[in-house]
């Protein structure tokens, strides 16, 4: 068996800069120690590169575990790009916070590594692998906070909650391999197509399906698994908290798309439902607790739980059949996500760097602290203002196109159901307004409180903060930049 | 007749000793029952012509893994556990009525398609219905003679080649995740973090 | 030839696992919840190899492999979170049913 080392490009790109980054962090003493970073980012541009170079193709190696394909790139360079962003506002925030810094960059690296590898695993070990390769990591870069007792116990959680999906996600994978002997997805979708009529399948198989799916519900932060979100988010360093509410998510996302769409889509009938009422659940219980918080973090920790309903809902369309309108409807339903998940990067990230640098040198973060913020520093306010904006789906602003993208989706074919879930979506829509249209209110309309530190946000920070910021609006007022790029992207997934 | 009888003393300790591992008030001896259960299991495997795999159970679990609990119960004085159970007795019952539910589901799935005749591994009884036969390991054994290692490791290092390679980053992530995590000198204390956590409402 | 019918270790599995669940949902020591988590891992295991047998493949016998090295490193770090814990408040105690509400 040859191995096709250059459909692996981008991850051996990342784990040498892994090592790299680990070893220049014992060489490099105090001050210095923060060269880290410009280090790891070199290496992500390279993964990039490779990446960029595969573009296109179709390759498979690993006896068909791995696969590289349209796909697989797309999601690639989502998650490649978004270690970018979170290694620019990583810099100042470790750099000065005393944290260990080069075993920080290391951890980051290795988890982005399991992300970049799970889009292209087409078999659940490998899947799983790679999945524990990015909750691993994680568990430990929530706790870097050491001398914090609050992030103790938000890693502690974090642990446990990770661990207990991932032991009931794998009762659920046991079962399908005793089912269908075999741990590849298309060859469990091969195996449940010839021997399961639809509308009486096996229940064992179903439960089993319904474990892998609850297991993927705690890493997406979907109700009723949601609780464990606002207190790891709050108590993790922030660009780790970032990283757990873009980057994590999307891969959680990711590895549900897979099994869902490639493994187990003869069975929609029976899990689509069960996601359209949690995606319901999910998106209303975000809101509903965004509403109440006054601190930005946990504001943006409950609005990312919203944001992962509204990501869930084009699974609740999802059709078993394999006719032409089936196909077509799961197709607009993965684009969706896929959409979704571009725009959920730009403008969140976009926002935790805002708070990032708001939080700088005076630790500020609670809503009561942004009074003022467009006038003591017009460009994090300004920014801000667009990130929010975009979240709440305004128009000119990228967060537009991805929930009409959604709506497509849910009205392909219309049905009461897709109808219920669309008009979910709107509620929730109008719910979200009003939180983050509130904040918005204080940076530009209230009075700055008496002494209020202007915030020094660093170059980086800026930079990442303009860049997405431009990116929101350009996205939003031209889609067809990604749409054209996502419309090739398809979900053959190697049948 | 003797496999038999093997499965049934295993299973015997094997759960045993799992419900000794949630029962028991001190922490060792909690440990320690863990052992019993993992080595169990480990006969289990022997019983389920997975010879490797036993004795990767034995090194690894046993050997490692309970040994890691151990220290830590040591490291940290903590051997009793006054509390015993977290809560009052409504929730133990409805944590139990849960385990019983599933417990109750899985069984019921699995009586009848696995228990009958054909699901004797080996046998030359035709599945009838839903029933599952099985097909066994002894044919690849008999054919290797060497105890199943070339059986798994022409799948490991073939197919699962990469998720090897990426266990190893694993193992390098829990390594320096730990020493971050455990390590009492602490970078020096007057370089606090930024003022941190929730802000009361 | 054994007599016993390959769904015998898939029930025994399965009550393996419902006692680490139930130990996980009623005990509030960490060590002990973390020994419950090895008990559905072990649960796993042992229907992943009874599974393999069942078809004659190698996949299970990896999968389960794959499972021991991952517990391992699992295992590893979450003492190192319990250790850390412990010097900052003195307990290694939770309660699970508040840690699941928020």
């Amino acid at each position: 068996m040859a191995i096709d080392f250059g459909a692996l490009g981008p991850e051996i790109a990342l784990a040498v800069t892994a090592l790299v980054v680990l070893a220049a962090d014992l060489s490099l003493r105090g001050p210095a120690k923060q060269l880290v970073n410009p280090v790891a980012a070199a290496g992500t541009v390279v993964a990039i590169a490779l990446t960029l170079r595969l573009w296109g193709d179709e390759r498979s190696t690993f006896g068909g575990t791995f696969v590289i394909d349209s796909l697989a790139l797309t999601f690639k360079l989502l998650f490649l790009g978004t270690l970018l962003a979170v290694l620019g506002i990583s810099w100042r925030f470790f750099a000065e916070g005393r944290y260990f810094q080069g075993e920080y960059y290391f951890l980051i690296v290795t988890a982005f590594l399991g992300m970049v590898l799970m889009p292209s695993a087409r078999d659940l070990l490998t899947l799983f692998v790679a999945l524990e390769t990015v909750s691993i990591p994680a568990f430990v870069m929530v706790g870097l906070r050491k001398r914090d007792l609050y992030s103790s116990e938000a890693s502690l959680k974090f642990f446990l909650i990770g661990v207990l999906s991932v032991a009931i996600m794998l009762l659920g994978m046991s079962l399908v391999y005793g089912f269908t002997g075999t741990t590849s997805l298309t060859g469990i979708a091969e195996a449940i197509a010839a021997t399961q009529t639809p509308g009486s399948e096996t229940p064992l198989l179903l439960a089993a399906v319904l474990l892998i799916v609850v297991g993927f519900g705690f890493k997406v932060s979907a109700v009723p698994f949601h609780f464990w979100a606002p207190d790891t988010y709050a108590g993790a360093p922030m660009p780790v908290t970032a990283m757990l509410a873009v980057a994590s998510k999307a891969a959680g996302f990711v590895g549900l798309t897979l099994v869902a769409f490639a493994a187990f889509a003869p069975l929609a009938g029976a899990w689509a439902p069960v996601l359209g009422v949690v995606a319901l659940a999910t998106m209303t219980v975000g809101n509903l607790g965004a509403l109440q918080q006054r601190d930005v973090v946990r504001l943006l920790a409950y609005s990312s739980v919203a944001q992962a309903g509204y990501i869930l809902l084009p699974f609740g369309v999802a059709r078993g059949g394999t006719d032409a309108l089936s196909l077509a409807v799961n197709q607009t339903a993965f684009r969706a996500v896929l959409l979704y998940l571009v725009a959920y990067a730009v403008m969140n990230i976009g926002a935790f760097a805002v708070v990032i640098g708001v939080a700088r040198r005076s630790g500020l973060r609670a809503t009561a602290d942004y009074a003022g913020l467009g006038a003591r520093s017009p460009l994090l306010g300004g920014a801000m203002t667009v990130f929010l904006l975009s979240l709440g789906g305004a128009p000119l602003t990228v967060g537009l196109w991805a929930k009409f993208a959604i709506v497509e989706a849910l009205t392909v074919d219309v049905t009461a159901f897709g109808l219920v879930l669309a008009a979910g979506l709107v509620v929730n829509s109008v719910i979200a307004f009003f939180y983050y249209l509130r904040l918005i209110r204080g940076i530009w309309m209230e009075a700055p409180a008496e002494g209020a530190p202007v915030p020094q946000p660093g170059f980086n920070l800026s930079l990442v903060v303009v860049g997405l910021a431009a990116l929101t609006v350009v996205l939003g007022v031209l889609p067809a930049l990604v749409t054209d790029t996502t419309s090739v992207v398809t979900l053959a997934l190697g049948r | 007749m003797g496999e038999t009888i093997a499965f049934l003393v295993f299973a015997g300790i094997a759960l045993g000793a799992a419900v000794a591992v949630v029962a028991m008030r001190n922490l060792v001896h909690a440990a320690l029952m863990l052992v019993i259960h993992l080595l169990a299991v480990a006969g289990l495997y022997l019983g389920l012509e997975s010879q490797f795999l036993a004795v990767i159970q034995v090194l690894v679990y046993a050997g490692a893994i309970v040994v890691l609990f151990l220290f830590v119960i040591m490291l940290l004085g903590v051997d009793r556990d006054d509390l015993l159970v977290a809560q009052g007795r409504r929730a133990v019952a409805g944590a139990v009525a849960v385990g019983l539910v599933l417990a109750g589901a899985l069984t019921f799935a699995f009586v009848g398609p696995y228990t009958g005749e054909a699901s004797v591994c080996g046998s030359d009884v035709a599945p009838t219905g839903t029933e599952q036969s099985c097909a066994g390991i002894a044919p690849v054994l008999d054919a290797d003679d060497d105890a199943g290692v070339a059986f798994l490791g022409r799948r490991l290092f073939t197919r699962y080649t990469l998720a090897f390679e990426l266990s190893a980053v694993l193992l390098t992530v829990a390594t320096i995740g730990a020493v971050v995590l455990a390590r009492r000198r602490d970078l020096s204390p007057e370089d606090e973090d930024l003022p941190t956590g929730e802000v009361t409402a | 030839m054994t007599a016993i019918p390959i769904g015998a270790h898939l029930i025994l599995a399965a009550l393996i696992f419902t006692v680490g669940l139930v130990g996980v949902l009623i005990r509030r020591n960490l060590i002990v919840l973390f020994m419950c988590v090895e008990l559905m891992l072990n649960a796993v295991n042992l229907t992943l190899v009874a599974a393999s047998r069942i078809w004659g493949a190698a996949d299970g016998q990896v999968f389960t492999f794959f499972i021991i090295v991952v517990a391992a490193a699992e295992v590893v770090v979450g003492l190192a979170i319990l250790v850390n814990l412990f010097f900052r408040r003195g307990t290694v105690d939770v309660d699970v049913p508040s840690l699941l509400r928020s």
